[in-house]
């Protein structure tokens, strides 16, 4: 890989793009897309999480009792919220995206428009973000269903899903730019995502960890959403959570423009 | 100048060390079609991609339309229409739907794009089709589909990149219609091809490019004409007889031997019969100087994958 240096990383990270109108038109096509397939997609989104919820909160959670002061399944709903948010921007911004990269050729259909690269990179991850935000409302309502909203402020877990999902969707598209295959993605899953959704206080408190761990565990996207959408989720609230706030919006920012950087590498020579 | 919608001076593109295309510099006309031919890896869809803004120029300078290719490119892509090699068709989408969508790239309003859609599949008559699927279309009917995606802004100038390779002959024939279509229409083209009687039929003036640089540019019969002439007398030979062959032929002829085989190029003031006097053998061939006898000549003969 020529140039990768973190020199480089940092000069992409902090360019700024060029965006205008472009940005919707691409959403929209994918979003096209999205309604023409909208009750398959819709069923799926439901399945995975009501899993979980039996599984875990259920069956689980009848021999854990109570976390920190709350039944076990009101303490897992938020980390499915958000685990079911950054699950869906992952998916939708590497397998997706790389097909219409390398398979499909969509982008380099779109650049025979007036549309810029920068455009269609920024209107992926926006798009991958809005599905993975349709996952994380289907879920919700589930649990609206299901009598698990307790608490008003829990409806607010739904725009920092939105937070969380950008900035999933944002540093996947970084990994589509480098990948080479399908293949890659599969490391991507098994080395930061699953791990992720396991470690980032999803099933248990960062508590269990010992202090290093903790620390370890706050570099994790996830657990920043998992945080404010449980504190959220439970009634709770604290400026605070401003802080893990802002730290997902920067990976964000940041990761937007490396991706549109290495994908503009991929798509000009 | 207004009536120039492309200009090259100097135009080079590089790949890192390689060079594809060499410094190239040509002109094209309102209304004209150029045809770009030469053989695999001359540098054509290089050309036509700096052209139409998919790679960057390397080198010398580029208009299209009067705008810088490099500074206003996407100025320049409101104004064009393209039709790439592989067609670039959004296989998650229906025959109209690509148009509406590729409209909407464009900012055409769905409406619009749609009733411009359907004009566009008549007028490419593949109409019947619009609600397929375009996994289900065939090679020429992609093809058609993507020239009429390409029209849907109603573009000044239309660049197409091998609209009729790997076409069988009927399809091919129905994309020479639409194209001559297009240009009773006043369009501006640039098309690259391999079909050296395409480019005849199709193309105002051609350029015939190899290893990045054109080995000859202009009208198809001015080409015919100067590099060959009006006829072609073709016969075969042994090995062993092709020195004295050429001795005897060279005086009043000019020829190309391609393996095995004499290519005798009469000119306007001469006659095939006098070939056929000098040359002891019954089996030769008379027949019309053709563009491929020009790229012949021009490219050479050597394969090429």
């Amino acid at each position: 890989m020529k140039n990768f240096s973190i020199k480089n990383i940092f000069k992409d990270m902090v360019t700024i793009p060029k965006i205008g109108i472009g940005i919707y038109r691409v959403w929209f096509r994918d979003f096209f897309y999205f309604k023409k397939y909208l009750l398959a997609s819709i069923f799926w989104n439901f399945t995975e999480p009501l899993l979980y919820v039996v599984a875990f909160g259920y069956g689980l959670g009848f021999f854990v009792g109570q976390i920190e002061g709350v039944p076990y399944i009101m303490f897992l709903a938020p980390a499915i919220l958000a685990t079911t948010a950054m699950q869906g921007a992952a998916f939708e911004s590497t397998y997706s995206s790389f097909t219409k990269l390398r398979v499909q050729k969509t982008y380099e259909t779109i650049m025979m428009t007036p549309i810029s690269i920068d455009e269609i990179v920024i209107g992926e991850i926006l798009w991958g973000a809005t599905k993975a935000v349709f996952s994380s409302l289907a879920v919700f309502l589930v649990f609206v269903v299901l009598g698990m909203v307790k608490h008003p402020t829990a409806w607010l877990t739904l725009p920092v899903a939105i937070m969380l999902s950008l900035c999933m969707s944002a540093i996947s598209m970084v990994v589509t730019g480098f990948a080479r295959d399908y293949d890659s993605f599969t490391y991507f899953f098994a080395v930061f995502i699953t791990p992720m959704s396991l470690l980032a206080g999803t099933f248990f408190p960062l508590s269990q960890f010992p202090s290093w761990a903790q620390w370890a565990a706050q570099a994790l996207p996830l657990t920043h959403g998992v945080h404010v959408m449980r504190e959220l989720y439970l009634g709770r609230w604290s400026a605070a959570l401003l802080g893990n706030l802002f730290f997902m919006g920067l990976i964000f920012v940041l990761f937007t423009n490396w991706a549109v950087a290495q994908i503009r590498r991929q798509l000009v020579y | 100048m207004l009536d120039i919608v492309a200009e090259a001076r100097g135009l080079t593109k590089k790949y890192g060390e390689k060079t594809v295309v060499n410094g190239i510099s040509f002109q094209i006309k309102k209304g004209e079609c150029y045809g770009l031919l030469g053989p695999n890896g001359a540098g054509k869809t290089s050309t036509m991609k700096m052209m139409y803004g998919a790679t960057p120029i390397s080198g010398g300078e580029l208009h299209i339309l009067g705008l810088d290719a490099t500074s206003k490119s996407s100025e320049i892509k409101k104004r064009i229409g393209v039709v790439p090699q592989d067609d670039g068709l959004d296989t998650d989408f229906t025959v109209l739907e690509n148009l509406i969508i590729y409209g909407s790239y464009h900012n055409l309003p769905s409406e619009v794009a749609q009733s411009r859609g359907r004009e566009l599949l008549r007028f490419m008559s593949i109409d019947e089709k619009s609600q397929a699927s375009v996994d289900t279309l065939s090679g020429g009917m992609k093809r058609r589909l993507a020239i009429a995606r390409g029209m849907i802004n109603q573009p000044e100038m239309l660049f197409l990149d091998e609209p009729t390779t790997g076409l069988d002959p009927q399809a091919r024939l129905l994309i020479w219609d639409n194209l001559r279509g297009l240009k009773k229409q006043g369009m501006s083209m640039v098309l690259t091809t391999h079909y050296m009687e395409e480019a005849y039929q199709i193309c105002d003036r051609l350029a015939i490019m190899d290893h990045g640089k054109f080995l000859c540019e202009g009208r198809p019969k001015d080409l015919v004409r100067d590099h060959i002439g009006k006829e072609v007398v073709e016969f075969s030979c042994e090995e062993k007889d092709k020195k004295y062959l050429s001795d005897k032929v060279r005086e009043k002829f000019d020829y190309q031997v391609i393996r095995n085989r004499f290519h005798l190029f009469i000119k306007e003031n001469q006659e095939g019969k006098d070939a056929m006097g000098l040359i002891p053998t019954d089996y030769l061939t008379i027949r019309k100087a053709t563009l491929e006898d020009v790229f012949l000549k021009v490219a050479g003969h050597d394969l090429r994958d």
